[in-house]
């Protein structure tokens, strides 16, 4: 096998590993908020500590193979696109703390349903999440271009937010600080369907070589969509 | 005569860089071995091309076929045409020595003349008749043609010193000097930085660089770095025939064939 080989390989399984624990991170979040679980939300907070170290890691060996072994064609685009994806996963975990954080300080507040289908809006950015990391996995340039057509409907459940909360509040002003901790979670959650889609680019640019952001003409056949 | 799409793609020129050297269904056989399968490649005008691929996938045959180096070579036969400026350079009572001088060559190892830096740049123009006679127009003719090829500075007080003493990276150099005195409109390059140092190397492609806003470059390497750096266009040949070609940065970032992908990334060759 070739030494660049060896070294891609390597870089795969760490990707691998920074995206097993994201997720892991971003299904943990998403519960605590659901069960208002405080221990569960500090550990989940805790646990974005490994993804950091190991996102520098990934960057580290990407930038060695950059170095030693000039690498071109889809060798070089696989770690252009490592580094892009590596960075948005450290992200996702970050915003996933957020999350996290909500679920804290709403544990300590007054109880009040969400004022959105939270449960809907979580289900379908994790499966964004689980998407774009499976079309990486599996080089699934389909599965990346469903990915980006589901991001509409995260961010219409995101828009429809703010006036709930508003009506939400007007009913119920004692509430406020509760109500708002739920539209940070939106907004947390939008930005994370954001970086799946930016992750799903980033694979179509891995397989194809074609660079696809910024082009919401993107062809996503009705029936392929999953919802 | 009808031409595939991928034909049409090698030999497309634009307007700001039309086609100076044109092979069209060339081949070349030693013997009964066909050593380049016809192929259809164009060469833009002031633009770098580079011609990458394994030993013996034929590009050094077709590059010097382009100036009819191979002429000397027994059991050589072409068949198909090089058209240099629309015009046939195989068809018959084709002037070689003129083609020669309107189509320069460098090689892979510095091959000065056994004479002084001065007297290498002038023999070439001297013999054909290309320089006035006196002093001056001689001193014109070697600084110019040093200073084009990025070697003035480091000769300029030993003009008259053997070009042995060169370095090998100032020979190769004074051998690029040589051939531009001659004025040729294409220059081409067999393997010029095998033989140099990083550093070296890096001056010569400097040069290329420099080269290119006037003159025609075709560049055969096994440095696919260096063809990446140096070239606007890459041709990637492969047992004799052509395998692909295109705009360099883009055979180097998404080629369309898995020969080239595998060849480029080192998976095969």
């Amino acid at each position: 096998m070739r030494t660049i080989e060896a070294q891609l390989n390597v870089i795969k399984d760490q990707l691998l590993s920074v995206s097993t624990q994201v997720e892991q991170l971003f299904g943990d979040a998403v519960r605590a908020v659901d069960t208002l679980d405080a221990v569960l939300a500090r550990k989940t907070i805790e646990s974005d500590h490994r993804i950091d170290r190991e996102e520098v890691e990934v960057e580290e060996s990407c930038l060695q193979v950059l170095a030693t072994q000039q690498p071109v064609a889809n060798d070089l685009r696989f770690l252009v696109g490592v580094l892009k994806v590596n960075n948005d996963l450290e992200r996702v975990g970050d915003l996933g703390v957020n999350i996290a954080e909500r679920a804290l300080f709403l544990s300590q507040l007054p109880r009040v349903d969400a004022p959105f289908d939270f449960r809907e809006m979580a289900e379908k950015t994790r499966r964004m999440l689980k998407g774009c990391l499976d079309s990486l996995i599996q080089r699934d340039i389909e599965l990346a271009k469903r990915v980006l057509a589901a991001d509409d409907e995260v961010d219409a459940i995101n828009r429809e937010m703010y006036a709930r909360v508003y009506k939400a509040i007007e009913a119920d002003p004692a509430r406020v600080q509760s109500y708002m901790q739920y539209l940070s979670v939106s907004r947390h959650l939008e930005r994370i369907a954001d970086y799946c889609t930016n992750i799903a680019e980033d694979v179509i640019y891995m397989v194809t070589g074609k660079i696809e952001r910024h082009k919401p003409e993107i062809a996503v056949p009705q029936q392929a969509r999953w919802t | 005569m009808n031409l595939t799409p991928n034909t049409q793609a090698s030999l497309a020129a634009d307007a700001a860089h039309p086609t100076v050297v044109e092979c069209r269904e060339f081949s070349v056989y030693y013997g009964d071995k066909q050593a380049v399968r016809s192929v259809n490649l164009g060469f833009p005008e002031k633009q770098v091309t580079a011609v990458i691929g394994p030993s013996g996938c034929g590009k050094s045959t077709l590059l010097r076929s382009v100036n009819r180096m191979n002429d000397f070579v027994p059991g050589l036969r072409t068949d198909g045409r090089i058209l240099f400026r629309g015009e046939n350079l195989y068809r018959d009572r084709v002037d070689v020595v003129e083609v020669r001088k309107r189509i320069g060559m460098v090689f892979q190892k510095p091959n000065p003349f056994p004479k002084s830096i001065a007297e290498n740049i002038l023999w070439g123009p001297r013999i054909n008749a290309m320089v006035a006679r006196g002093r001056e127009a001689s001193e014109e003719l070697v600084e110019s043609s040093l200073r084009k090829a990025a070697l003035w500075d480091e000769v300029k007080d030993r003009l008259d010193d053997s070009a042995f003493g060169l370095s090998g990276g100032q020979q190769q150099r004074l051998c690029i000097a040589r051939t531009i005195a001659m004025r040729p409109e294409v220059i081409l390059m067999d393997e010029p930085c095998s033989a140099l140092d990083p550093r070296s190397t890096a001056k010569v492609e400097e040069l290329i660089a420099e080269l290119r806003q006037e003159y025609t470059i075709a560049i055969v390497t096994h440095n696919m770095q260096q063809a990446a750096r140096v070239s606007d266009k890459t041709a990637f040949f492969f047992e004799g025939k052509l395998i692909e070609t295109g705009p360099t940065k883009k055979l180097f970032t998404a080629p369309e064939q898995k020969q080239t992908e595998d060849y480029i990334t080192g998976r095969f060759g």
